[in-house]
């Protein structure tokens, strides 16, 4: 041992030629010579497989629950919205038609006649569209927000 | 960059779907040397190993190519060097941590007296130092240069593997070691080897906890 080198000096440039060793060693002669020694190459091999495919559902987990939370967040953030409407059935039945008109949504069936619609449907109408706004709204932000 | 060799550059990169097609792709040789690094990185690593085991080591260095912090492009490195080079990467930053960050002493440590009072001198005596008890058992634990020597010790029967570890320890690397011991590369490829199986032998759980 240099007397001018520490214990761990030692190590680290011990262990750091090893590893430049088997990182250019041929696979094959690796396996081969752990074989000869007795040791189950091809359990090790799997268990290495299962190993680095266990990093890759960690990794689509992570991404399923950042979706999940963000999901739930946009969620909150509606649920806590308050949709203030005009006050009367002729005003909601106003702004109704004028979003129809100018908005590219296509209807459903349903919508299409708005003359036909109860003054209920036309509240629920319009309570759903305000909600999609607000969603969009949320989400456009949150998409600006992970770039 | 400009903006057709960033363009040439993303569209190099391997996908994650490309990833996993690689992962299932790789020989039984190719994963027992991927492991065989993975271990003795972490070997290696001791005290600064921010995982446990090298399966740990392996999930954190494909995790880091999927979320893209590094870039795997298949025409330029084969996929074996690509994930040795994450791992490697990884430990590299773990010690670089580790050792901008040692644990140190807090105020709340420190022994509180009340103004005027008598010092007990036991307390006055005592180690203030968080985890006296942790280091007094510590003391009990070989130390680095046991590890040294027992590593040394494995080749005593060993000359050739005897000579390289001594040229490692006084800061030699492979080709030079190659032309003083005039080895072939094959030859000093099966010496590297047969250390790596006895350090494998000697400590089949790991590194042993040292000083």
């Amino acid at each position: 041992m240099s007397p001018k080198s520490s214990p761990q000096e030692i190590q680290d440039r011990i262990f750091e030629q090893l590893l430049d060793g088997i990182e250019s060693s041929l696979p094959e002669a690796l396996a081969a010579d752990s074989r000869a020694d007795g040791e189950d190459v091809e359990g090790v091999a799997e268990k290495t497989k299962l190993a680095l495919l266990s990093g890759v559902r960690k990794f689509t987990q992570k991404k399923l629950d950042e979706a999940r939370r963000n999901h739930k967040a946009r969620t909150r953030l509606l649920s806590r919205k308050v949709i203030e409407l005009p006050p009367s059935p002729l005003e909601r039945r106003t702004m109704l038609v004028s979003w129809a008109q100018n908005s590219n949504v296509q209807l459903t069936a349903r919508f299409r006649d708005l003359s036909s619609l109860t003054d209920d449907d036309v509240t629920s109408a319009l309570e759903e569209l305000m909600q999609l706004e607000e969603l969009e709204k949320a989400e456009s932000k949150t998409d600006d927000n992970s770039r | 960059m400009n903006e057709s060799v960033a363009k040439k550059s993303k569209e190099m990169t391997a996908t994650p779907e490309e990833i996993l097609q690689a992962i299932e792709a790789l020989t039984v040789a190719e994963l027992k040397k991927l492991n065989e690094y993975a271990r003795i990185a972490v070997f290696a690593l001791g005290r600064y190993a921010g995982v446990t085991d090298a399966d740990d080591l392996l999930q954190v260095a494909i995790q880091r190519v999927l979320e893209e912090k590094r870039h795997w492009k298949p025409a330029k490195v084969d996929f074996v060097g690509f994930l040795i080079g994450s791992m490697k990467s990884i430990a590299s930053s773990w010690k670089a941590r580790t050792k901008r960050n040692p644990p140190a002493i807090r105020e709340s440590d420190l022994l509180e007296v009340e103004e005027g009072a008598a010092l007990n001198p036991f307390e006055v005596a005592a180690d203030p130092r968080p985890g006296a008890l942790k280091e007094l058992l510590d003391s009990d634990l070989p130390t680095q240069e046991w590890l040294v020597q027992e590593i040394e010790a494995l080749f005593a029967d060993d000359p050739i593997c005897s000579l390289i570890l001594g040229a490692w320890s006084d800061g030699e690397n492979g080709p030079t070691i190659m032309t003083t011991l005039e080895l072939t590369r094959t030859q000093y490829d099966t010496a590297v080897r047969r250390i790596v199986r006895k350090i494998h032998r000697r400590w089949p759980e790991g590194r042993p906890n040292v000083t």
